[in-house]
Parts: C-alpha cells; structure tokens; sequence
C-alpha cells in the first residue's frame, strides 16, 4: 500500500479526540428525578453491564476507524503497480478513413486488425485514436483508458472522401512527441493505397522516436470501376452527356443507366453513341435500377470495358433544356460501389423568351410592345414573341395587359405557365376577367375615384430589388407616374412596391404557387395618363422582364466532397436531395458548406435557389497499392530519441492512484461506520 | 355521559375549590337516594299493618276505602362516613410533563371533588394526610363548615421523604368511627405483603374502602430513550441508566405491583381503581357514588 499525500497520514491522530472524550465521559450527568426505580430490576439498573461495556468499546472503536479512513482517504492509498517498471508506450492509431475502404471487406478486416492492436496495450499507455480525412483530427485524444479509442473503433466507418497520410502521421508524431513515455509508436490502419502517398516529403521525418506500424495489405479488387461526373453540353439537336467510366481491373462488362429528374421526360428515347464506334444503340429498360425521383434510367447500355480501359460515351439527352435539372450516371455494383455514381447539374445558359399578349382594345399605341423590342437587345438578351396557343414556355416571363388573356384556355395556359415556375408582368386592363382571375387568387381590383386631378403613384417600397435596380439608374425614374385613371390591391393582399394611398397599393408582386407575379393597377398606354412616354417607362418595363427572369435563375454548382462550397448571399436552407446526400436533412447555413456526402443537395436563399453537385474524387477510385516497398519508412527518423527525464513513478503513482479510487472506498467505509455509530450510541449511556 | 374534561385546563386552575367544583360539576353528582324505607316524604311502597307499627304511618284514606289497615311507606336517607386519605409521600410529588399534574395535586384534586360530593350527598366526610405518621386526622362530620375544613387540609403542603403506607393506614383505621369508607389516594409504592394485614383489618371492622391508585404516564409507559443519572426521591439513590435496554422489565414489574395491589383490595370486597394524571379523574368520583349506591 503507497500513499500519494502520506503527510495526510498525520490526521489519524484525531483518534486521540474520541479516546480522551471516552477517558473523561465516563458517566452521563444529566440527572432524572424518577419515583418508581423500585420496579427497575437490580442487573438492569446500571449501565454498566457486559453489553453496554461492550457497545460503549465498539462506538469508540468506530469513532477512532471513521477519523483513521478519513485521513487515509485524504493520503489517497493506492496499490504499487508492478508494471511500473515496464517501459510506458503511448500509441496513435491513425485510421485512413477515405472511401476506398468502402471496397469489399477492407473495412472490417482492417479494423478487427487494429482492435488486436489495441489490446496488446498494458495497462499505463497512452492510446488516442485520429482520422485522417477531411483533415487530421483526433477522435479520442491519447488517453490512458483505453476502452474508449475501442469503442470510438466499433462506431466508426469510411466516409466518401479521399485522404493522405502524410499529414496524419505528422500530427500524430508530434503529439505522441510531447507525451512522456519509453515507445512511441503510431499504428497505420489505412489500405496502403498508392493515392494515400502522393505528395508526401519523405525527406522530412517524424520527431525521432516516433515509430510506424501499418496495417496488412489487403487484396486487390477483383472487378473495380467508376464513372466520372457527366459534362453537359448543348448540341444542334439539345443536350448531350458525355460519360466517362475507368476500368481498375480486367476485362469486365458493367451496365451504365442514365436517370434526370425530370418527369416530363419519357424514359428510353435518348440516343447515345460510343466514341470508339459511331454506332447508335437502342437503350434497354432496366427496372432494378430506378432511383428516385426518376422512376425509370433515361438511358441503360451495356459497356465492354477493356483491362484498365478509359470508355467516353456520349448520350444525347431528349426533352428541354430551358430549365435546371439534374442527372444521376450509375454504374451496375463492384467491389467498390462509393464510385459507381456521379452527379451532374445542367443549367440553361440563356434567358427564355417575353411573351407580350395584343394591346388591350382601344389603346393609341402599342408602347410595351414597342418598349420591349427596344430592351430585347439589352442584357439580359430575350426574344419577344406572343403566347403561344398550347402550354407556354417555362423558363418564360409573360406581359399581360388585355383582359382576354385572363379567360378561357388563356387563362388556363397561365395558370399552367406559373404552377411551372413562371413569371408574369400584369396591367390592369379593367375587365371583368381580369378582375375575376385576381380574385381567384385573392387579389381584388379597385378601381380609383373619378377627380379632376390626377393619381400619383408614390411611397415606393425602396428595399425591394426591382424598386432599388430602378433608382440606381435615377431617382427621377420614380417621379411622374400620375394616370387618370387607375385600380388599387389592398395592401395587405399584395407585397406592395408603390402605392396610390396608405392602404391602396398601386404596384404589387403576388405569388402564385412557384410562380411570381408582379400586378399593376394602371394600363400602359396614354388613355390614362402620359406615363407610356416618359423616360421610366422603358426602364421599368426592361428591369420588370429583368427581375421576373432572375426570380426563376436557379444557380448550378458542381464540387467534390470534402471541398468548402461557398455559399454567397444571405443564409439559406440546405438540404439533400439525391444519392446519400438525400439523408442530410435541412438546416440553416450561410458562408460556406463543407458536403461530406456525394449527391445532389439544393440551397434555398429568399428567392434563390441553387443546385449543387458533389462528386467523389475521382482518384481515389485507383486502388492500386504502393508497390515501392514500405513508404512510412522514409519518414521515421533515423536519430534517437532524446533523453526526456520522464518523472516515471510520480506520474505512475498518480495514475496507478487514479485507476483505482482507494480513496472513494474509504469515504464510503468512513460513511457506513457514522452510520453504525450513530445507531450504537444512542443505545448507550456514552 | 359526562362532559369530557382538558387535564391542561384542569391543572392551570390553582384553586381546590375550584378544581373540585369542575370536576363534580363534569359527574353531575348530587344527592342520592336510600335503599333502606322509612319515615319521610318521599313515597316509596304499601305493607300491611302488624300489631305494634306506628299507627301514624296508617293510610287512613286507604282504609276508609278498603277497610283494610296498611302503612305507607318512604324512602329513608341514611348519611355515610367517608374518610378521605391522601398519601403525601415525596414519590407523589412528581409529573414527568411540565402540563401535567403531579400525582398529588391529582390526588387531592381528586378528594376535593369527592369531599364536595359527599356534601352534597349531606353525607359525613373526614381526612388523613398518610405521611410518615398519620396527620392532619378530621374525623367524619356531616357539619356545614367540614367541606372548608377538608380543603383547607388537602391544601396543607405536606411530603415527606418516605411513607410506611401500612403503618399509616392503620393508624387510620384506629382513628376512625365504625363503617367508614375509606378513599384512600395513593401510588402504593408499598409491598402487597405490607399492607395486605391492614386491608383486611379494614374489611373484618366492617369499613368499605376505594383505592385510588395514582400513577404518572411515564411511569406507567416508561418511554426515556436517553442514558442519564436516575435518582429515586424517596430514598435519594442516583443510578446511571440506559432506558431503552430497562424499559421492558421495568412495564412488567410496574403492571405486576398494580395488579398486585389491585387483586388485594378485590380480595376483600373493596374497589380498587387505576388513574393517570393526564386523564380526568372523574372515574375516581363514580366509583365512589358506585361504592355509596351499594351501601346504602
């Protein structure tokens, strides 16, 4: 038995306190006056009988053993370690976590290895576990307990990102560099892929001292290939994807199937055509393989894949390309399926057409059809053509200034129109059509007291992004808008931009369902007023189109994963989509994103909305290893470790003393004797 | 049914007279009615008429109407000699709560209430204080002014270290008239043995006798849970003493002395009764009405 504070030992002498008190208390002095003693038998009248002689000795007893466990706990016993005298070993177990070791059993075989490792450890080393992707990071710092790298060990698994081990190992040196201890030793868990290598300076070494352990080599994938991300591009007759699949192995045949997730789109009517042979092949359904939401492979084909041969397919891909969508390549199962899917996002490139409706009966002049050739040419560049008879145009922005373009199938088409995501520009037309469609959507016309004078439009809302784009150019742009002859939206119904009076709003934007639409109670010709040929008429009409476009951008991003995204604007909800990213669910972020999962993910800003790619790094598919014998050994240095005088047996008797609490025990001890003491004195008379 | 009565209320009152006019009022007690017939205004019964009865005792309406000759006849009050006895001794003067009573203002609590009674019976009281030697003696009288004479002497301060119970006792019956009732207020911290020759002296001269026997709850329930110096009054011994460990030999020896004493006065045709000092003695004030209804 040793004692961490044996000046502590000191305090036993209290014992003496309970021996002089029992020396001068001999007897109780608090008298009772009693008449009937004479009942009282003789043998029991006096305490002083065998058991209470007896208890009295066995609370005195109890009382020294409660002062001397107290001043034992406090001396904090602990029992000598024999193993103090082995030399300690402090160990980091770096685990290369990237996704190659998704490939077959590597995982599990190389983790049991590392638990072997682990338990060969004695009692006193220090053992921390550490990751090496995204970045090096410890997951359990070196710790003597060493329960908990084991059970950290069983909950882990590899991620879907690449890593390297040379910074990994440089962490883990120099933290086991700063530990007292005999050995240090860093153990490798990692499938010695050539890849983990790379760009490693085998001329710099760990601290010396440090020594590497790694991991067996496992065995090579018998059947291993990845298709890299598909690049879109646009051809005469659309869009086109060109895929490209490597072969790691032998000679093979995987099946590549095509998904988009778009459901306008019928499966099986893409063509595609291998760079190797110009020849068109038929795509064969393939239903055992159908993500979501695609229920069906836009296009399945068969590949013949050569020993170690890169194949580029290009598929052209049927259905419209004037909206974002994105597409899934997958690959039939390998040895390592992580690879086997890549991602992409197309976005259109160029802005879709203005459909402007005929000039509302009894107007002088068709200005907004005039303005809006004049700003076609401007950027955005747009065409201007009128609403087409059937379904109109997505990625469209309608202006709308004739009440028959609000009944009948007309009607009907914008409705369609905006539940797609499309745009509209509205003038008040006064009829009853019009007013009975805004009324559909909560929206009613008013139309503006006759008076002599005329109604200015005024209190703009200057926080709003068309309002602002407006008096950037000039302020002037929001003067003289006064019309004979107008409708209000009450204000609450509406996001108002301009008003007629507090509670009348004169400009209003309207959401209908994904559509936007912005509404104004004035008609644009000079029937009511001059505004058609003053100078903001252009520029509004221009920067109305502008807006109603951005509104239904949506911003396409490609990445890798473990790379930082950024994410510009304000804070937006993120979330997964598709892949085994769908398993992210939604959260608020701004600044930037780090995806740890490939898929496609979707960050929604105000009335933004961006698509995101994430690919697994391509190299990491090579799962080739390092053939060059044992790299590590570059690393370790060759000098000696530095004479550190390690304070071995008070750092040994701390932790030996902390291994097993003795102290608790005689707290306790101490606590169950008051108990004891408690009880037995109040039967006797001291 | 009596009015039950607070034992603290009670003891907060420090008038005798007081206390003993609260306590009769509580029984209800008053005059009592005469088993034996004779020559008053209350009716009690007809006989017929033998040659030598009073002849002023003939209805002589009945006989107009019957032409037969019968007495009337009444219930006849007959007085009784009650001699109080109130043991003095210093085991007496004890009360284990501040609230309670010591068994001696219980006891003479207990004989002013029933000295009030036997005056309102008209019946003829008298006292004895039983210290070491009988003192303060009133021999029984049925005079007005007695009552005051047996409160003055109940509220005499008297104790004494040690009383010879039978000594006392005897000394008692010397003094006292024929067929006397005694009511004698003691603890009995006397051997049975001791006193058995005096009870029975009392029941062959023809006495009737209540006991009173006394007793403080703690005494009687022995509940001490602290070690301390116990000392006797009485004798002045000091013992130091573990409660707990003596109390269940302690109860057995306490019950076994009263039963002891009580199964003596039973033998003898007499009434034994046990009170504590924290319930009313208004049982004491029935028992004695009960003894008188027997005798009379």
């Amino acid at each position: 038995m040793n004692w961490l504070f044996p000046e502590f030992l000191a305090g036993a002498f209290a014992v003496g306190l309970p021996l002089l008190l029992h020396l001068l208390r001999r007897w109780p002095r608090r008298p009772v006056v009693f008449p009937s003693l004479r009942f009282l038998n003789a043998g029991k009248r006096s305490s002083d009988n065998l058991w209470q002689r007896l208890c009295r000795w066995l609370v005195l007893l109890l009382r020294c053993l409660v002062l001397a466990l107290l001043a034992a706990a406090f001396a904090r016993p602990f029992f000598e370690n024999r193993d103090l005298t082995r030399p300690n070993r402090a160990v980091a177990i770096v685990v290369d976590n990237s996704f190659s070791l998704q490939s077959g059993r590597r995982w599990d075989d190389l983790r049991q290895w590392a638990r072997e490792k682990v338990g060969d450890l004695a009692e006193g080393d220090k053992v921390g576990l550490m990751l090496m992707a995204p970045q090096p990071s410890w997951v359990i710092a070196p710790t003597v307990d060493t329960t908990r790298p084991l059970e950290a060990l069983a909950g882990l698994s590899p991620g879907w990102l690449t890593a390297r081990a040379e910074p990994a190992l440089r962490m883990a040196g120099d933290a086991l560099a700063a530990l007292p201890a005999d050995r240090r030793e860093i153990i490798l868990v990692s499938d010695e892929q050539r890849l983990t290598w790379s760009g490693s300076d085998f001329g710099r070494k760990l601290p010396p001292g440090v020594t590497v352990t790694s991991s067996p080599i496992p065995p090579a994938p018998a059947r291993q290939a990845a298709v890299l991300p598909p690049i879109l591009t646009t051809t005469e007759r659309g869009l086109r994807a060109t895929v490209t699949v490597r072969n790691f192995t032998g000679r093979q045949t995987r099946t590549l199937s095509l998904y988009r997730n778009d459901p306008a789109i019928s499966t099986g009517d893409a063509t595609s055509r291998s760079r190797d042979g110009d020849q068109e092949v038929a795509a064969p359904f393939s239903p055992s393989a159908n993500p979501s939401p695609s229920p069906r492979p836009l296009r399945v084909e068969k590949l013949e894949l050569e020993p170690q041969e890169t194949r580029t397919v290009e598929i052209d891909l049927p259905g419209p390309t004037d909206h974002a969508f994105w597409l899934r390549c997958r690959l039939d199962a390998d040895d390592l399926a992580a690879d086997d899917s890549a991602y992409a996002v197309w976005q259109p490139s160029s802005e879709g057409p203005v459909l402007l409706d005929a000039a509302a009966p009894g107007a002088d002049a068709d200005f907004a059809g005039v303005a809006l050739a004049s700003a076609a040419n401007l950027p955005p560049a747009f065409t201007l053509m009128a609403p087409p008879a059937g379904k109109w145009p997505a990625r469209a922005v309608a202006v709308l200034r004739n009440d028959g373009s609000f009944s009948g199938a007309a009607a009907a088409n914008l409705d369609a129109f905006l539940a797609d995501g499309g745009s509209a520009l509205i003038f008040a037309s006064g009829g009853p059509a019009q007013s009975a469609w805004l009324a559909v959507h909560q929206v009613t016309f008013s139309p503006l007291p006759r008076r002599t004078e005329s109604w200015p439009v005024h209190d703009w809302a200057m926080g709003h992004a068309l309002v602002a784009a407006l008096s950037q150019r000039r302020l002037q742009m929001l003067l003289g808008w006064e019309f004979t002859q107008g409708w209000s939206m009450p204000a609450q119904a509406v996001e108002p931009l301009a008003h007629w009076s507090d509670d009348a709003a004169a400009i209003g934007e309207i959401r209908v369902g994904p559509g936007r639409v912005l509404a104004c109670g004035f008609i644009p010709d000079r029937r009511a007023g001059d505004w058609p040929v003053t100078p903001s008429f252009l520029p509004f009409l221009h920067q109305a189109v502008t807006y109603l476009f951005h509104a239904q951008q949506v911003t396409a991003v490609t990445g890798l994963t473990g790379q930082t995204l950024p994410l510009e604007g304000p804070a937006g909800r993120w979330h997964g989509v598709e892949g085994p990213a769908a398993g992210v669910t939604e959260t608020e972020l701004s600044g930037a994103v780090t995806p740890l999962l490939p898929g496609i993910y979707e960050f929604t800003q105000d009335k933004d909305r961006k698509l995101f790619a994430v690919n697994v790094p391509a190299e990491e598919s090579d799962l080739a290893s390092w053939t060059a014998g044992t790299p590590w050994l570059g690393l370790i240095s060759a000098e000696p470790a530095p004479e550190a005088k390690i304070p071995r047996v008070q750092i040994a008797a701390t932790e030996a003393e902390q291994r097993a609490p003795l102290w608790w025990w005689a707290v306790a001890a101490a606590a169950l004797l008051v108990l004891a003491e408690l009880s037995l004195a109040n039967r006797t008379v001291r | 049914m009596f009015a039950p009565l607070d034992m603290a209320e009670l003891a907060a009152l420090t008038s005798l007279p007081l206390r003993a006019r609260c306590l009769a009022d509580a029984v209800g007690a008053g005059r009592h009615r005469s088993r034996r017939r004779g020559a008053s205004v209350e009716f009690a019964d007809y006989r017929d008429y033998h040659p030598g009865d009073d002849l002023r005792r003939v209805d002589w309406r009945l006989l107009a109407r019957t032409d037969r000759a019968h007495l009337r006849e009444a219930h006849e009050e007959t007085p009784m000699r009650v001699l109080l006895l109130l043991d003095v001794s210093a085991s007496m003067n004890y009360a284990s709560r501040p609230k309670l009573m010591t068994k001696l203002d219980y006891g003479r609590s207990a004989l002013a209430a029933l000295s009030l009674v036997v005056r309102r019976q008209r019946d003829a009281g008298g006292i004895g204080l039983l210290a070491e030697e009988l003192s303060g003696y009133l021999p029984p009288s049925s005079s007005p002014g007695r009552l005051r004479s047996l409160w003055a002497t109940l509220e005499t301060p008297a104790s004494s270290r040690q009383t010879p119970l039978a000594r006392t006792l005897a000394q008692a019956a010397d003094a006292a008239p024929r067929a006397c009732l005694f009511v004698i207020a003691s603890d009995f911290y006397e051997e049975a043995d001791a006193i058995a020759d005096v009870i029975r002296r009392l029941r062959f001269e023809g006495h009737d006798a209540l006991a009173l026997h006394l007793a403080d709850p703690e005494e009687e329930d022995f509940t001490f849970s602290d070690p301390a110096q116990f000392q006797d009054p009485e004798t002045g011994s000091e013992w130091p003493l573990d409660p707990p460990a003596a109390a269940a030999a302690y109860r057995a020896a306490f019950a076994a002395h009263r039963v002891r004493i009580h199964d003596l006065f039973l033998e003898n045709g007499f009434a034994h009764l046990s009170l504590r000092t924290d319930v009313a003695p208004v049982d004491a004030l029935s028992a004695y009405l009960a003894v008188r209804a027997g005798r009379s």
